[in-house]
């Protein structure tokens, strides 16, 4: 290859630059700049004075978070059904990408990606109401269906236990077509020939896969899973929120750090507290991400992203 | 998350919107001030703008900016405006009184209301004025509508006729053992109409997944969060989860719902009683009303019922400031922002502006001394239409909506106001901040049990102990104490 001068590599691809300009401005503008505020979760705010000049009080703000059991059952709920989210998206994702990449028609492939794309493009109000039309008890169709068969109704809305599968089933089933588009994308981008040369060798289906698809996806899948686990500390509001109709007897299996801070600090409108939450999340899913990449570059360091 | 979003836009607003230049606008050298207060709907307040401040320029020299602030951002947008150098003179509060006081976002009005807002003082009277003091000092002005409002129920009538359901023994009860009276026939009602139509949920939650309007338990004062109460002897805070009437309560939610009057989705639903009852689900809920109550649900559910006190009005400071009006402490026009309120306490045509809208074009006014809908408008085509009429100012001041109406109304809700047995703590206002820690649990105990617990499907027996062990786990027992020592400081001072 031969080497280029950098102005010469700028002179040709200008426009990407551009392109990539509106994003990061974006990212600026939305993510950057408002860490400036970051000091409003150490402050107790007294409009009188103004944001800066209102009193110091360390990190009382953030005692809240930590003050009673109901810490340790949101911080569980918050990580337990991230790690499930993260291995089980993962999987259904990768098997439901290579199956969309295995059809030959190309309807099948468009209509097929379009029925599980769908829910993703719902709102959390919208699949909380279907799944209301579901498990209510007073015409709920699973309750009218136990109803039918003679076997007792269940109250959803008030039976924890049932809730950690009910709010996994929904994640996957609203998550499954976003992931499937992504992997597919990479699966399509694989060498044709690789797999061309395998079926002459006389390998199976099941073979090509194995030994060809899920080694090329592997950067994709690392980068994605360093990605949730920054996101460990955060969960889907609209999920845990929406979803159970924000049931009070569910919250052992519901409440997460997200609806806590949201429950707690509703009629409060306490501008400092809310910061502190942000603040400790991120900083949380900050050191997950090094850690992570720190593991990832120890055992594979191609694959590492920085 | 919204809340947060806004919390971290508050801090990047403050980094950039001070650095914008704000550019009064004089108009024939009036002193130019902002109102913000909540809309209940989208509207086009210029028009109201333009024909207020041909009223209030030429009487007081002051140029009305009205903000108005959808509902659910209004705390947020006015915390912004204030921490971000915007101005913003006159503030609405929405059961946020305390809190706005406790951030310090109200100025003492006590140099002003004398000079500027004397009709205030005449047309609220010391009483009410007491619930927004602080030491002796006033920081806000509550509105002027029907204070006296007690609990409800809420009946169709077309089942009273044909079961003919004793709805007029029911009675103004004077005291807990009265009250529990009424709630006993309400059961033999409720018998009777399970029986007769199985189809109806007899009891179906008006607010907050509760039957009995969110457990305020009748005669007590709620000391502004239900998180310890004034006990009997008008000065221990007690809590209230722990008290004999609160259990009895619970137990006829529980008893309803063993025997299946209630809506069987009582706990989670978020529809407002008023939709089932439309829909031909519910007979009967409680609602916390004043006069008029039974009229305004006809209007808006097209359903026929009697809505029956059953208490005795009982008046708490957080009865009387739910709604008030203040002025910002970053406000450079205190004098300007009082005149104005002043205004909006005495000036009927002011009131009415904002009420209704401007005459001719968003309301007329008919023979019997009621205002509606000009020809050709109706509540879906009129340009303003936002019915906040108890929200605004003085209420009594202005036209009563709907033709036909009852005009009696006003002085009867003003009657009502002025007979009204006071708690003896009236004007105690409690500042949660030191607590907030332990308030913030709190709020998740209580979402957690009380919607089970006053809906009857959880146990008085078992599960209000569980409760209440919750609650102290939570750090009650802190917010208690923090409480009877603010009682006592206020007690020391004012009694």
């Amino acid at each position: 290859m031969e080497k280029r001068s950098k102005s010469g590599t700028l002179k040709r691809q200008w426009p990407l630059y551009v392109m990539v300009l509106p994003g990061l401005l974006y990212l600026f503008i939305n993510n950057y700049g408002p860490m400036a505020g970051m000091f409003i979760a150490f402050k107790r705010i007294d409009y009188s004075k103004g944001l800066w000049a209102s009193p110091w009080v360390g990190f009382e703000n953030f005692k809240y978070l930590f003050k009673t059991g109901a810490a340790l059952e949101m911080t569980r709920n918050t990580i337990l059904y991230n790690l499930v989210f993260i291995v089980l998206g993962e999987v259904t994702g990768i098997a439901a990408g290579i199956m969309l990449s295995e059809l030959r028609r190309k309807w099948e492939t468009k209509f097929f990606q379009t029925v599980i794309l769908l829910p993703y493009l719902l709102s959390w109000v919208i699949c909380a109401y279907i799944g209301y039309a579901f498990l209510s008890r007073e015409t709920g169709l699973i309750n009218g269906l136990l109803n039918s068969l003679g076997i007792n109704e269940v109250d959803w809305y008030n039976d924890p236990g049932k809730w950690p599968f009910i709010l996994t089933f929904v994640n996957i089933w609203k998550g499954l077509g976003y992931s499937a588009i992504v992997y597919m994308s990479s699966i399509i981008g694989i060498d044709h020939s690789l797999y061309e040369s395998a079926m002459i060798d006389g390998a199976t289906k099941w073979k090509q896969i194995r030994y060809i698809t899920l080694p090329l996806l592997k950067p994709t899948v690392i980068m994605l899973i360093i990605m949730s686990i920054g996101r460990m500390f955060y969960s889907d509001f609209g999920l845990f929120y929406q979803i159970p109709m924000n049931s009070g007897t569910l919250y052992s299996t519901t409440q997460t750090i997200d609806t806590y801070v949201y429950r707690a600090l509703m009629t409060r409108n306490d501008i400092a507290m809310s910061s502190a939450a942000g603040f400790y999340q991120s900083i949380v899913g900050f050191i997950l991400v090094l850690t992570a990449n720190y593991i990832v570059r120890k055992s594979s360091p191609e694959n590492a992203m920085f | 998350m919204k809340l947060k979003k806004l919390a971290a836009l508050a801090g990047a607003a403050a980094l950039t919107v001070t650095a914008l230049p704000v550019l009064p606008v004089y108009a024939e050298d009036a002193e130019e001030i902002v109102f913000a207060f909540h809309l209940t709907k989208t509207v086009d307040m210029q028009p109201i703008e333009d024909a207020l401040n041909e009223i209030t320029i030429p009487e007081i020299g002051v140029k009305v900016d009205l903000e108005g602030i959808q509902m659910a951002n209004y705390a947020n947008q006015v915390g912004m405006m204030m921490s971000g150098g915007e101005q913003v003179d006159v503030i609405a509060m929405l059961g946020d009184y305390a809190d706005m006081l406790s951030k310090n976002q109200l100025l003492c009005l006590d140099d002003y209301i004398d000079e500027y807002g004397a009709g205030i003082k005449e047309v609220l009277g010391e009483e009410f004025l007491k619930a927004t003091s602080k030491n002796g000092s006033l920081y806000a002005l509550p509105n002027n509508n029907g204070k006296a409002a007690v609990l409800n129920i809420v009946l169709r009538d077309d089942l009273i006729q044909e079961l003919e359901l004793p709805v007029d023994q029911l009675t103004l009860a004077s005291d807990f053992d009265g009250y529990c009276a009424n709630l006993d026939l309400l059961s033999d009602m409720f018998a009777k109409i399970h029986e007769a139509h199985p189809e109806y949920a007899c009891l179906v939650p008006s607010a907050g997944n509760s039957l009995l309007f969110d457990g305020t338990v009748p005669f007590m004062d709620m000391l502004n969060d239900n998180y310890g109460i004034l006990s009997d002897d008008g000065s221990t805070v007690v809590n209230l989860y722990e008290t004999e009437e609160y259990k009895k309560l619970i137990s006829y939610a529980h008893e309803w719902n063993q025997a299946g009057y209630v809506l069987e989705d009582a706990t989670t639903t978020q529809e407002a009683a008023n939709t089932y009852l439309q829909n031909g689900r519910a007979a009967a809920f409680f609602i916390k009303g004043e006069e008029g109550q039974a009229e305004q649900i006809i209007t808006a559910t097209g359903i026929p019922v009697q809505s029956i006190k059953l208490l005795q009005p009982y008046i708490c400071t957080t009865d009387v400031n739910g709604i008030d009006f203040g002025i910002s402490a970053t406000s450079k026009h205190p004098e300007a922002a009082m005149k104005f309120l002043n205004l909006m306490y005495t000036n009927a045509d002011v009131v009415n502006l904002l009420d209704w809208g401007i005459e001719g074009v968003h309301y007329e006014v008919q023979d019997d001394g009621t205002v509606d809908f000009p020809e050709g408008l109706d509540a879906n085509t009129t340009a303003y239409g936002l019915n906040q009429d108890w929200y605004f100012g003085n209420q009594f001041l202005s036209y009563i909506w709907g033709k036909g109406r009852d005009t009696t109304i006003y002085e009867r809700l003003e009657s009502n106001n002025k007979n009204s047995e006071f708690s003896p703590v009236m004007g105690f206002s409690y500042d949660s901040t030191v607590v907030a820690t332990e308030l913030a649990a709190i709020v998740n105990v209580r979402n957690q049990y009380v919607p089970g617990l006053e809906c009857g499907s959880l146990d008085p027996e078992t599960d209000l102990e569980a409760f209440n062990k919750a609650l102290y786990d939570a750090g009650l027992q802190t917010v208690i104490d923090e409480k009877q020592a603010q009682l006592d400081a206020w007690k020391e001072a004012n009694q």
